[in-house]
């Protein structure tokens, strides 16, 4: 009789093989009492090792869920969020909803466009208020200058005219003298 | 089936063994290397245990095992699984532990064998009553004997296949030999263990057939 090997008998104890060769192994056992007794031997241990257990034991350590399945969860809600979606509109719901998203955006445009419109027009006086002022500073700091050099010239004006009938005196003396 | 739930939504949020250590490596990240304790510590206890016999020495391990794996940090590979790193770095230790233990036996003349071993409080459950609680204790206690008999070739296989629930594949890539060479080596130490609690077996039912004569 061929029997199977050590291994496989292992691998059926920890049902570690696949469903063919697990029948295939169960066939055999039927007929094969050494084999049979061997795994029957073993079933025991496995028993007394499974009594002595370690308390508390943790399983195994919380396993954290691979990025493969939180891509399976987006894709599942993506899927049931558009299959929602489609099957919950009918044509006329989204006719409407179309004229009144269009209602809707050409107001918000509208209004933008005015906002815009608005904001450009007050910038532009500004700015010309702003040029207005400096033309009129300008002009009043000229305007004071020119009085300045005004006052100035007629000052050294009479001085002037002070000084040649000055002149004008002393020499009328000279010509009396001769 | 709460319990369950919460773990799922837990588990989650929660990182990858493998970027926590990654974490560790780069960054020295705490948290990380804390994730990483409170996810392995039960695990490597339970393996250090089983391996050594003994409850002080398997704690002393296993804080030896996360100081490892702490300061050699630097030196690990993202490219093969943590759990395959962590189980081989822990045997590592049990190893040299067990070889220390060894020479320290036999250099002493007094043997402490015994002292320090693992009393399983654990077994049984408590409903059970007194007789049966003690029978059980005294079947564990010889099946635990049995396991500390093993070669520590065949013991590291048992204890991380039956009590780690490791597959014959994980195992063979923590020990770094073909699947075949473990499942033998499994089916080697399940047979040594069969043969060295009959003669316990044996002696458990002369006793219990004098109980009842009692």
């Amino acid at each position: 009789m061929n029997h199977p090997s050590k291994e496989d008998l292992i691998s059926l104890l920890y049902k570690e093989v696949s469903r063919e060769r697990e029948s295939e192994l169960n066939t055999h056992l039927q007929s094969c009492a050494a084999c049979r007794t061997q795994l029957s031997a073993w079933q025991n241990v496995q028993v007394d090792l499974g009594r002595s257990r370690v308390p508390a034991h943790a399983k195994r350590p919380l396993v954290p869920v691979s990025s493969f399945k939180w891509a399976a969860v987006a894709v599942i809600m993506l899927t049931i969020g558009f299959a929602w979606g489609r099957f919950n509109l009918t044509q006329g719901d989204a006719g409407k909803l179309r004229a009144q998203l269009q209602t809707e955006l050409r107001d918000d445009l509208n209004l933008q466009l005015k906002a815009s419109h608005e904001a450009d027009r007050k910038e532009f006086i500004a700015m010309l208020r702003d040029v207005e002022e400096q033309r009129l500073s300008e002009y009043r700091q000229l305007r004071k200058d020119l009085e300045t050099v005004a006052v100035v010239a007629d000052e050294k004006l009479s001085t002037t005219q002070r000084a040649l009938n000055q002149l004008n005196l002393v020499a009328q003396s000279d010509s009396n003298n001769r | 089936m709460k319990g369950t739930f919460l773990q799922t939504v837990q588990s989650l949020f929660a990182i990858s063994d493998e970027q926590a250590m990654w974490r560790v490596k780069m960054n020295d990240d705490p948290d990380a290397f804390a994730q990483l304790v409170s996810r392995w510590q039960q695990p490597i206890r339970n393996l250090c245990a089983r391996m050594t016999g003994d409850s002080h020495v398997a704690e002393d391990l296993t804080q030896e095992t996360f100081l490892r794996l702490y300061a050699r940090s630097a030196d690990y590979e993202p490219s093969g699984k943590f759990s395959t790193y962590i189980w081989r770095v822990a045997l590592n230790l049990c190893y040299d532990d067990l070889r220390r233990d060894k020479r320290r036996k036999e250099t002493s003349l007094d043997s402490d064998e015994g002292e320090n071993l693992i009393r399983l409080p654990e077994l049984a459950a408590s409903e059970e009553s007194p007789v049966v609680l003690l029978e059980a204790n005294e079947r564990a206690e010889q099946v635990k004997d049995a396991l500390l008999k093993l070669p520590e070739l065949y013991r590291t296989v048992v204890v991380l296949r039956h009590y780690e629930d490791l597959k014959f594949r994980e195992i063979a890539e923590v020990l770094s030999v073909p699947e075949g060479t473990v499942k033998s080596r499994m089916a080697e130490a399940m047979s040594q263990l069969a043969d060295l609690l009959k003669p316990a077996l044996a002696e458990d039912q002369k006793m219990k057939k004098e109980r009842i004569r009692l």
